[in-house]
């Protein structure tokens, strides 16, 4: 049964996507021939991939306990920038230098998400609002940090973590991996992943039930923050450059991989596997129109224009799926 | 009489005025310039645009929800209108760039209301989604070039002034723009609208409680699409008068702004979960963030230092209401968790 699982997975969602990425790859391959099932296509998605995919795992932790982080994107170009400058001086001893930028970009992540974690568990503000404000702080002293520039030049060791494959997988895949089983065993095998999915799903009930939801959330958001400073070292790492405005338009697309990943965007449900399989699914989509629409005008704005109708498509059809089956529960118990 | 003096004071109207008053006068204190009428009247027409999106800010908070569409809106009606008026070859008043915008405004903001009401799904998400969509439509299907043949009505009242005062540093004048009275004459209309009729009030209702405001006879629904459409309006009026001002149509003009002026609202009172909210708090919070924004030059603190500023009053804005709902919950249950 178990193994049966694997073939047809019992969730319909994750079926459907499961669909829609085997469609794209068949209609993509067939279509552009060559170019599409190339290795150089697929390392280059796998690339791509690897930083949004990480703010994606932030960012849904964040939504299954019922909040958001709007401020992701900017706790990793603070996280990378701060790097920047404490690897500034260390010029000449790369590993060291290497090294030091990665564990001050992991604090400034534990930092950051203790802020936001403080203002939206024990303050208690909206979780929206507080993530708006630190979203303004945080991106406000990266620049102040930058100058309002992007920073350049680092050690050879830490462009080796952007550049460097294993097995023809990018270290930064590879980094993305596990970053996805770490949020997996969280979310699915420790009782603080138990207690997020009880906050998400109804707070009243998890606090009387003596969950702490304030520690809970704080927990969260320093996770959900040092996820997003491990995606501020991957950038940094692949692009030679931390820039404080660097991914302003992820948040959106999280949100969207997030929702189309299956999670509830009240809280309190959501699967790593179905918010993997949208991550899959909407690069490919996004290579795929790139590759189709090349000629036909500038396919980013094509890509944010199908991301929105997309996105609404998605809740629309949640919310539908969503009344029909409260519609049959009633009917059962009536009946 | 001292009951509502009392009630004056505790209001957070007043508590941001005294915000208002006290960071004036440090500004001031550093550098006289601030109170000159020249930098005033600068100010005023900066705030201007900010102020007439802000009034659609609050509707939608009121009524418990999010917008971050708003400036999708007020770009895109703004830009295709000007594309119409320009395939028209139209160059006569500068009203009927409003009124061609207005409608296509109301039009987009009807989607929004669409996917709210019907499908009651968070309406951050909702127009998180919209605002990507009408982005990426106009851009993809417009073009992204910014248009600066604007009709010769609007390029008139670009230029218009309704008082001229010499600068007060350097040669030169600045003026009141009356675009401003178009913001005087919005504000007071929300006002009544939000004060003096039933779908005003309908509006707290379900931002307070939307299944009770059901309960008691309210049609959610209704007033959801009518209050979308008019947030949709709004944002359009927003745009073309920021197209005037600065003289193009650009398709991209505000994006970004949204948050800001959401955090704005907010600071003026608003909260964030429904139901409270007023026009004068939501201007009096654009006018404070505004000063914070655009008065550090002024004290001698470079403009990269701005975002950090705004980013502070935020949080103090932010977390100060909630720290003072959290102890008043505290108090009430007695020293019970809460």
């Amino acid at each position: 049964m178990k193994f049966l699982s694997i073939i047809w997975p019992a969730d319909r969602h994750i079926r459907l996507l499961i669909g829609v990425v085997l469609g794209v790859v068949v209609l993509l391959s067939a279509l552009k021939q060559g170019t599409f099932l190339s290795s150089r296509n697929f390392t280059s998605m796998a690339l791509q991939v690897s930083d949004l995919g990480i703010l994606t795992l932030a960012m849904m932790i964040a939504m299954i306990i019922g909040g958001i982080d709007l401020s992701v994107s900017a706790v990793a170009n603070l996280s990378a920038i701060t790097a920047a400058l404490a690897m500034a001086p260390l010029a000449g001893q790369g590993t060291l230098a290497t090294v030091v930028g990665i564990v001050v970009a992991l604090l400034v992540g534990v930092i950051c998400g203790v802020v936001n974690g403080v203002l939206i568990g024990y303050l208690g503000v909206p979780a929206i609002l507080a993530t708006l404000a630190t979203l303004t702080l945080f991106g406000g002293i990266a620049t102040v940090l930058s100058g309002g520039v992007s920073l350049y030049g680092f050690p050879d060791e830490l462009s080796a973590i952007g550049s460097a494959a294993v097995a023809y997988v990018p270290v930064p895949t590879i980094i993305l991996i596990v970053a996805i089983l770490a949020v997996w065993v969280l979310l699915n095998r420790t009782p603080l992943g138990t207690t997020m999915y009880l906050l998400g799903a109804n707070p009243k009930a998890s606090l009387f039930s003596g969950v702490r939801n304030g520690r809970v959330t704080l927990l969260t958001h320093v996770i959900c923050s040092v996820l997003a400073s491990i995606a501020g070292i991957v950038v940094m790492a692949r692009t030679d450059a931390a820039n404080p405005n660097y991914g302003s338009s992820y948040v959106l697309v999280t949100i969207l991989i997030v929702v189309l990943g299956g999670v509830a965007v009240t809280g309190g449900s959501g699967r790593v596997s179905g918010v993997v399989l949208a991550l899959i699914a909407l690069q490919m989509l996004s290579t795929g129109l790139n590759m189709l629409l090349v000629g036909l005008g500038d396919s980013n704005f094509f890509r944010d224009f199908a991301w929105g109708a997309l996105l609404l498509i998605v809740i629309a059809s949640q919310a539908i799926s969503r009344r029909t089956a409260s519609r049959r529960a009633t009917r059962k118990v009536t009946a | 009489m001292t009951t509502t003096l009392k009630r004056l004071v505790r209001s957070n109207e007043f508590t941001i005025l005294v915000a208002i008053i006290v960071v004036s006068i440090v500004i001031t204190a550093i550098n006289p310039v601030f109170l000159s009428l020249g930098n005033i009247f600068d100010l005023l027409r900066l705030l201007t645009v900010t102020g007439i999106l802000a009034l659609g800010v609050l509707l939608v908070l009121i009524s418990g929800g999010v917008d971050v569409s708003f400036p999708a809106i007020a770009n895109v009606a703004t830009f295709a209108a000007a594309t119409m008026l320009l395939a028209a070859q139209f160059d006569g008043s500068g009203i009927v760039f409003y009124l061609v915008a207005t409608p296509i405004g109301i039009a987009l903001g009807l989607l929004n209301g669409f996917f709210v009401a019907r499908f009651r799904v968070p309406t951050l998400i909702v127009t998180l989604g919209t605002s990507s969509l009408f982005y990426g439509g106009a851009l993809f299907f417009l073009g992204g070039q910014s248009i600066f043949s604007l009709p010769r009505g609007t390029v008139e009242f670009s230029q218009a002034g309704l008082i001229t005062v010499p600068n007060a540093t350097g040669p030169g004048t600045t003026s009141l723009h009356p675009a401003v009275l178009i913001l005087a004459v919005l504000a007071v209309l929300v006002w009544l609208l939000l004060s003096h009729t039933t779908i005003g009030r309908q509006i707290y209702a379900i931002g307070g409680n939307a299944v009770v405001a059901e309960r008691a006879g309210v049609r959610v629904h209704r007033v959801q699409y009518f209050l979308y459409a008019t947030v949709g309006g709004l944002a359009a009026i927003g745009g073309v008068t920021y197209a005037t001002l600065y003289r193009n149509a650009n398709p991209v003009g505000l994006q970004g702004g949204e948050l800001a002026i959401i955090a704005a609202v907010v600071l003026g009172g608003a909260l964030i979960t429904g139901g409270r909210g007023t026009v004068v708090g939501s201007l009096l919070g654009v006018l404070l963030l505004g000063i914070v924004q655009n008065s550090l030059v002024l004290v001698g603190l470079p403009a990269t230092w701005q975002q950090v500023a705004v980013g502070v009053v935020l949080i103090i804005g932010t977390g100060v209401p909630a720290l003072r709902a959290l102890r008043q919950r505290r108090a009430s249950n007695g020293g019970a968790a809460s």
